[in-house]
């Protein structure tokens, strides 16, 4: 699948944190680490667990910049 | 000796005129001036260095006080503007973070190539993709 997203980088997931609505996924990049915030139902739908290679996704107009 | 630097975080006023590169005089002058703020613990200043760096205006990269969960400090490498909108590039050094902002913000926040920046996503707009 082709995405339009400008930031995407691929990683392997560190940690999932199942709750009753969302879910916390730890991605590990290289040296960076992305927490995503996804529903329970996205992560049981893609069956999601440590180790899974994925890629990471944003939007250029989701990203703030501070100096 | 881990016990010492995390008392570095809390100064001594000789020591936060030492870091701010003030005399003592001119340090305690300011604070009758209320030029700086000075809490005082039993009758004695202490000062958090977080503070002293705030009133001079830097603050760390990373140290705001911000919820968001994804921070990705790196410098500007690139800057593209139009009348409305500025895409401006990140580099972390390994990986290189895209953000388009409003011409208004970039213009306030007065970011030229070269500057050290953040990159913040609040962590509800990080999408999963499975290979």
């Amino acid at each position: 699948m082709k995405l339009s997203a400008r930031n995407q980088f691929q990683g392997n997931v560190t940690h999932v944190k199942e709750g009753n609505v969302m879910a916390e996924v730890t991605v590990k990049v290289g040296n960076l680490e992305f927490v995503a915030a996804i529903t329970d139902g996205s992560v049981k739908h893609m069956g999601l667990k440590p180790g899974d290679a994925v890629t990471i996704a944003v939007k250029a107009t989701e990203v703030m910049v501070g100096k | 000796m881990a016990q010492r630097s995390r008392n570095g975080d809390v100064l001594t006023a000789k020591e936060a005129a030492q870091y701010l590169r003030l005399t003592l005089p001119t340090f305690y002058r300011y604070i009758w001036e209320g030029k700086i703020q000075a809490p005082r613990i039993g009758g004695r200043y202490r000062f958090k260095k977080l503070l002293l760096d705030r009133w001079l205006g830097k603050k760390a990269p990373g140290t705001e006080e911000l919820s968001g969960r994804n921070k990705l400090t790196g410098k500007v490498v690139a800057i593209k503007r139009d009348a409305i909108m500025a895409q401006i590039d990140i580099d972390t050094g390994t990986h290189r973070i895209t953000a388009v902002i409003t011409r208004d913000a970039l213009d306030e926040l007065g970011l030229s190539i070269g500057d050290m920046a953040i990159a913040l996503v609040k962590s509800t707009e990080v999408m999963v993709v499975k290979d």
